[in-house]
């Protein structure tokens, strides 16, 4: 078993330390020496630092952060927008909301250096709206941060100008996707928006726009202070660094964990989260918060958690989120929770994510409570696939993809209503 | 004057036999009534098939409320153009549509059946009926009420809405 | 301007820079599902219907939001595509009510189109639907929420075209339902557009509801007479009972997009009642009198005092008609012309609205100043005719071709009539102003004439002929022809139309115009 050293963690580097969410502790800790640095650096540099580092997001896309920060078009004459995702509404991920509460000047740190690199004047952090002591703990942060000349006018001492407003949502899953924050944001309804224009080219307030998780930003302090080559010599070949594992469900320590890229699945589980409680039999794993398709349990044995091995099993690292099955636990009722939730959800502006979502409820809600019949397993199997990739966003493939994963890798579990017609 | 003989030439042989023709048909029908193929109508009537296409019925609702929805497929569906509706708003919201007028030109209908073949709720059918006279040509156009009182206000096979 | 050439199944196809996959596939003649795009709103790529299949990317993209490039190549034939856009079809109809029998859209349903010709499957839905209120009364509109789509073009019209914004959706995921803020009525002048533009029967115009099966509908192209816009329409009859149900627009991005007002569209019912329905005489009293006596009175009145006859040329008549009526009066020895305008708005030529409302009610004032011009003739104008009929050196007055698009025009001629020693008025509709006058003599209403006018947008456009002439209604070609010749020996009034647009309108106007086929677009004067 190899697990992370404490010491050679970057994210989660200080959070043990108590009160870090205080300026003067963090700054004790060594914080905003990074920022500091990097006001007085090129902007480009740093980029090219990012790149360097081959960090992708860490929201769900897996998008390489270097990149995007690289299609930013500087020289339209319009103000450039920095967003940080802390909209954190997946089921079975809570990480940013540890960073959030524990370490907010590593995140506004991290904007300082992102919102330097792109030449952004405002950031926006857009919060859920569940997450209210987080948003106390972010604003005091950044009144804290504005009294210290690190944000506001000449920051630093530099002539630069880097504004940070907190804005909380009011609890839609769907202002988690990227345009559907900035529709929100906006004082929209939060429908996500349609692609092309990409938020590079015309996001908030049809200005270039960056989107950025909380996660990703928090780690960037750390590249510019160790560069890029420290970064990629954590994780594999395509998936480069260390991220943030939420491990859930019935293990005996649930709870969030710094990993590298590349360790497997049962180091985290047995390792990390110190196994299944009471020795329970595994029965499945979500890897990657509940919009991602099941792991079995030879599967597990056999996952590494990177970008490359997930899609080798059909599935996703998504945001990170690990749900932990038991055998004992009923995967229907899983499934007819997580249809509700997605169409709970959906924001019903694209027609096969608002009727499928209902529909694919409607049949799990069936098949659940022994009504459901053989129809409606092959039903659920073709709406489903009617669902995939059809839609503006991916919330209608997120309500597909579970069902499709637990229809493929547990077709016992719908025996009983197979045989019912 | 030659070549007929006298028995043609009186006559009274043919009207015998016709007479004994005519005779023979009352007897055999005297003592075999049942036989006759004519009926006492209006006292007596025939059996149709249940399938005869007769005399329009307008269906009617539990509540008693006509059934159709003045959707005018049987108006389309028609190739005599008889049927002849004017649709209006129901006061009830949630009825919408309803026949304000309903009429059946019976003099240009053919009875070929397509207004029931059209009908998607089951509002008109082809009754058993088959009495139509009058005495007016305004007596052939039947309304919405002659055409429910055809049917002796029959249920509607369809019983949502 | 730079163009791109792509493929579209298999079809070369060459367009500008810019033009999406959709307009592309347009252009090429290949024919795209789609229930939210419309060419006059933005795109909102939620019905995600227009699938299409480009080479090269793994999935069927919308081709609403795609920008055509160079060298693209689309297919909309696979049987991918035909799998995936019969697969949201059905999605889009698994809580859809199906109550078509009741339905006012049925027979032009987008819904029912599609299903046919990609659509054919059984359906699967065997759970309850979701309901939501139906029959909701918005005004001049009727909403029903469980027939909607949700495609949004009604948000986006009220936003983008009457920016009044009344109509928004509500709620999220299927729960989501279009409403009205506040649950008030539309409050904008083009709601009709609204039932048009809805692919379902979720918008029905009140107007129109219950009254026909819109498959017994005929539609002729033609255009609008309520004002000076000149917005092109098509306008349904029942083609057995000859009755006008509607009027819808008629696209042309020159002039009104996809629009007209509601004015234009349910004005047509004050057009078409309460007509005047034989010439009627007065005597005391009017009396039903026949054309024959008229014309011969008419002549004989004009003949004998032509210095002092003012003759009045409503604005409502076709380019041909005017042309047809000064000539015959010149030749009776008339000089004396007005026009019959509103003179303080007639010179606007731009909607008032910034849509396409005019102050200006004249359907053809251009085309009859124009004409007057071309004639040789003095427009003596409105209100200095009057004058001139009030203080006498006028004592006649013909009013010829009077619509009751213009009848609050009306008012002020017949303020004369009682001044004058014989006044003949010819209008479609009886007026009580009209009182005094000699004669009263039904004239046709745009529906029920064919020519040509001049909008206020300087464009010439054909009115069609949509209906046969009320009662005994004439046009003012029947009119002028009749009086010329002092009986009612008329000749058809569309030949004639046809004589004068080829001697004279055409070369003034539409060089290489033909009166048959005219450009159902117009032509720029």
């Amino acid at each position: 078993m190899k697990l992370l050293a404490p010491e050679r963690r970057i994210i989660l580097k200080n959070i043990e330390t108590p009160n870090l969410h205080q300026l003067s502790v963090y700054q004790a800790a060594g914080g905003y020496q990074t920022a500091r640095k990097a006001v007085a650096m090129n902007p480009d540099a740093i980029i090219e630092e990012v790149k360097k580092s081959g960090i992708r997001g860490r929201g769900g896309a897996g998008f390489p952060t270097g990149s995007k920060w690289g299609f930013v078009p500087f020289k339209t004459g319009k103000p450039i927008y920095l967003l940080c995702n802390a909209d954190e509404s997946e089921p079975g991920c809570f990480k940013d909301r540890l960073l959030l509460e524990r370490n907010p000047h590593q995140l506004i740190e991290g904007i300082i250096i992102a919102s330097f690199a792109v030449r952004s004047l405002k950031s926006y952090i857009y919060i859920r709206g569940e997450y209210a002591t987080a948003a106390k703990v972010v604003q005091k942060a950044i009144d804290e941060a504005y009294g210290q000349g690190f944000l506001g006018k000449n920051v630093m001492g530099s002539t630069h100008t880097i504004d940070v407003v907190l804005h909380r949502g009011a609890g839609a899953y769907i202002c988690g996707e990227e345009t559907g924050l900035i529709s929100s944001l906006e004082g929209k309804k939060g429908y996500p928006r349609l692609k092309p224009p990409f938020p590079a080219v015309s996001g908030f307030l049809n200005c270039p726009t960056v989107v950025n998780n909380v996660e990703t930003l928090s780690t960037v302090p750390w590249i510019l202070a160790n560069g890029g080559e420290a970064y990629a010599t954590y994780g594999t070949e395509q998936s480069r660094g260390t991220r943030l594992f939420c491990v859930s469900g019935w293990v005996n320590r649930p709870g969030v964990y710094e990993e590298e890229l590349g360790c497997t699945l049962r180091d985290m589980i047995d390792g990390h989260a110190g196994g299944m409680k009471e020795g329970a039999k595994l029965k499945a794993v979500i890897p990657g918060g509940s919009s991602t398709p099941p792991l079995t349990p030879e599967e597990v044995d056999k996952a590494t958690l990177d970008f490359e091995t997930m899609a080798k099993f059909g599935t996703f690292l998504g945001a990170g989120g690990i749900i932990v099955i038991p055998d004992h636990f009923p995967l229907l009722k899983l499934l007819e929770r997580l249809t509700e939730f997605y169409w709970d959800e959906s924001c019903g502006q694209c027609t096969p994510c608002r009727e499928g979502t209902g529909w694919l409820y409607k049949m799990m809600k069936a098949i659940e409570h022994g009504k459901g019949t053989a129809q409606d397993v092959a039903n659920l199997q073709k709406t489903a696939n009617q669902m995939m990739g059809v839609t503006i966003c991916a919330l209608s493939d997120a309500a597909a993809m579970p069902v499709l994963g637990f229809l493929k890798k547990f077709p016992n579990e719908f025996k009983s209503a197979r045989e019912h017609t | 004057m030659s070549g007929r003989s006298l028995r043609s030439r009186s006559y009274l042989w043919p009207i015998f036999i016709g007479m004994w023709i005519t005779a023979r048909h009352l007897f055999f029908n005297l003592f075999h009534m049942r036989c006759l193929p004519t009926i006492q109508y209006p006292e007596q009537r025939r059996n149709y098939s249940p399938r005869f296409r007769g005399l329009h019925i307008l269906t009617v609702k539990q509540n008693g409320d006509i059934r159709c929805t003045a959707c005018m497929l049987c108006a389309t569906a028609c190739p005599a153009a008889c049927i002849h509706i004017t649709a209006d708003e129901h006061p009830d919201p949630n009825v919408e549509k309803y026949p304000r007028e309903f009429n059946i030109d019976m003099l240009r209908c053919v009875f070929c059946g397509m207004c029931e073949e059209a009908c998607p709720v089951d509002a008109i059918r082809m009754g058993p009926g088959y009495e139509l006279a009058g005495f007016d040509r305004n007596d052939f156009i039947y309304t919405k009420d002659d055409l429910v009182k055809n049917g002796n206000n029959t249920l509607s096979h369809v019983t949502h809405h | 301007m730079k163009t791109v050439t792509l493929t579209i199944n298999g079809q070369a196809v060459t367009v500008n820079e810019g033009t999406t996959v959709f307009q592309a596939a347009q252009a090429a003649g290949v024919f795209v599902p789609h229930y939210c795009y419309h060419p006059d709103l933005s795109i909102a790529g939620v019905c995600r219907m227009c699938m299409v299949e480009i080479e090269k990317v793994p999935r069927p993209q919308i081709s609403c939001n795609t920008v055509a490039t160079e060298g693209m190549v689309v297919r909309t034939d696979t049987p991918k595509i035909k799998d995936t856009v019969k697969g949201v079809l059905e999605l889009h109809l698994i809580n859809h009510p199906l109550d078509c029998p009741i339905c006012d859209k049925a027979g032009e349903c987008k819904l029912q189109d599609f299903y046919q010709s990609y659509g054919l499957y059984t359906s699967r839905m065997e759970h309850e639907k979701v309901h939501k209120p139906k029959v909701q009364d918005i005004g001049t509109i009727v909403l029903d929420s469980e027939r909607c789509i949700l495609c949004t073009r009604c948000v986006r019209f009220t936003d983008e075209v009457t920016h009044s914004n009344e109509l928004g959706i509500f709620n999220r995921g299927d729960r989501s339902e279009l409403r009205t803020y506040d649950e008030g009525p539309l409050k904008n002048d083009y709601t009709g557009n609204l039932a048009d533009i809805c692919p379902v029967g979720a918008l029905t115009a009140k107007d129109f509801r219950f009254q026909q099966r819109v498959w017994f509908l005929d539609k002729t192209k033609s255009v609008c007479t309520m004002c000076a816009h000149g917005c092109n329409t098509a306008v349904s009859i029942n083609s057995s009972t000859k009755k006008l149900y509607r009027v819808e627009p008629r696209r042309n991005p020159e002039v009104n997009q996809s629009w007209i007002c509601d004015t234009g569209r349910w004005g047509i019912h004050s057009l078409t009642e309460n007509r005047v329905a034989t010439p009627l005489k007065n005597a005391g009293g009017f009396l039903d009198a026949t054309w024959n006596q008229a014309f011969s009175e008419m002549k004989r009145a004009i003949t004998e005092a032509p210095e002092k006859t003012l003759v009045f040329l409503s604005t409502a008549m076709t380019n041909e008609e005017v042309v047809d009526v000064c000539q015959v009066m010149f030749a009776l020895g008339v000089k004396n012309f007005s026009w019959l305008v509103d003179e303080a708005v007639v010179s606007e030529t731009q909607p008032f609205d910034g849509i396409l409302k005019h102050h200006d009610l004249s359907a053809n004032a251009r085309g009859t100043a124009e004409i007057l011009k071309r004639l040789g003739l003095t427009n003596l104008g409105m209100k200095a005719g009057i004058d001139k009929v009030k203080t006498q050196p006028l004592s006649q007055v013909v009013a010829v071709g009077l619509d009751a698009a213009q009848g609050p025009l009306w008012v002020e001629v017949a303020a004369v009539i009682p001044t004058t020693t014989q006044s003949f008025v010819h209008a479609t509709n009886h007026h009580p102003s009209f009182e005094a006058a000699k004669w009263v003599l039904p004239n046709t209403t745009s529906f029920e004439k064919t020519g040509t006018i001049v909008s206020a947008l300087a464009r010439v456009q054909k009115v069609n002929r949509i209906l046969p002439a009320q009662g005994l209604a004439r046009d003012s070609h029947a009119l002028a022809w009749g009086i010329s010749r002092g009986d009612d020996r008329s000749v058809p009034s569309k030949e004639r139309a046809k004589t004068i647009f080829e001697s004279s309108i055409q070369s003034w106007f539409c060089p290489g115009e033909k009166f048959s086929q005219f450009n159902e677009m117009g032509v720029a004067l």
